[in-house]
């Protein structure tokens, strides 16, 4: 028998508005795009276009191969920022554009820069003595290509909810 | 050989597409509510491991009413159904199945169209149980011609919302609509 593997919990970390300076870098999300994860991808996103997972109708359609559809696109940001920010955080806005297909077979990899820290917005419905928004170069690469390039911006805490920052 | 990607697309002149600018063009609603077996696939096909959105308590202790969907599956709450009961039943030679989204339904010139950008402003959070429903408008439409053919960026804004009438996310998405160069010649 084989023992199974630990299960392994994601510490509960939240990034909060002081620990962040214009600059810093985000940690790196990676994932492999298989063609089964693309699979997997259009059950959850329920946009069945071939051309996200029909290597033949990707290719009839233009396209080298099956690449990442647009709802992935959104995730796999989130998720990498999300990575970033932990439990606290709340994401505002992703703005982006597709520069180039998500490809089959790349191991793509997720990361974000803060570009600025500024009071959050009166839209968000979030209160500016406990929150500060920052915003943030953010892209999906695979290889030496930017696939998507775009910005975030996020929600931080200034402090904890008694107020203790 | 390989069936065609097809959208069906509304035909039109850029004419019929200019005088939509500023009006209403779809609404949808979701099929299902939000709802956890959903979320937790989500996390599973990216390995994303962050307990606000699969632990109660975890969620709670940071704010929220209980588990948060992860806010960019709002696009996913408001797909509807591919298929539902009393509907025909599935042939050899159907075109394939694609999703309901707005911008095909706009009257234009070409066949073709591919996503180029989209801006997400997120308002509110969604949790299981809650209804998503939205709203579609055509902002602009920009003639261009492309290396890979004469057509126009569309910009359409969809509003998000979650029952009775709160607003959940606010998305334009830019589309390019197109004859591609080989049809055309």
């Amino acid at each position: 028998m084989t023992a199974l593997s630990p299960v392994v919990k994601q510490p509960r970390h939240a990034v909060r508005f002081a620990d962040v300076a214009v600059g810093s870098p985000i940690p790196v999300t990676t994932l492999p795009l298989t063609l089964q994860r693309l699979v997997i991808e259009a059950g959850v996103n329920r946009d069945y276009t071939p051309t996200h997972h029909d290597p033949a109708l990707a290719v009839a359609s233009g396209a080298p191969a099956p690449y990442a559809n647009t709802p992935m696109i959104m995730a796999m940001l989130e998720a990498g920022l999300r990575n970033w920010m932990g439990v606290e955080g709340r994401l505002l806005e992703l703005d982006f554009r597709m520069r180039r297909f998500n490809l089959v077979g790349s191991l793509l990899e997720i990361g974000g820069r803060v570009t600025s820290l500024g009071p959050v917005a009166p839209d968000c419905g979030l209160d500016d003595g406990e929150w500060g928004e920052v915003t943030l170069d953010c892209w999906i690469a695979s290889g030496a290509d930017r696939t998507v390039e775009g910005l975030a911006r996020v929600a931080l805490r200034k402090c904890d909810f008694s107020g203790r920052p | 050989m390989a069936a065609e990607v097809r959208w069906r697309v509304a035909p039109g002149t850029w004419e019929d597409a200019e005088a939509l600018v500023g009006k209403e063009i779809t609404r949808s609603e979701g099929v299902d509510p939000v709802n956890l077996p959903d979320i937790r696939r989500r996390l599973e096909v990216l390995a994303w491991d962050s307990p606000i959105h699969y632990d109660a308590e975890a969620a709670r202790a940071v704010g929220h009413d209980g588990i948060v969907s992860p806010a960019t599956m709002v696009v996913s709450w408001c797909l509807p159904a591919y298929w539902t009961p009393g509907d025909r039943r599935p042939e050899p030679g159907d075109p394939v199945l694609m999703p309901n989204y707005p911008f095909p339904n706009i009257p234009a010139p070409g066949t073709a169209l591919f996503a180029a950008g989209c801006k997400t402003r997120y308002f509110a959070d969604a949790h299981p149980g809650d209804r998503i429903s939205s709203r579609s408008t055509l902002l602009s439409v920009t003639r261009k011609r492309l290396r890979i053919g004469d057509g126009a960026f569309m910009v359409v804004r969809t509003d998000y919302f979650k029952q009775p009438d709160t607003l959940v996310a606010t998305e334009d998405m830019t589309v390019f609509r197109y004859t591609p160069e080989q049809e055309a010649a």
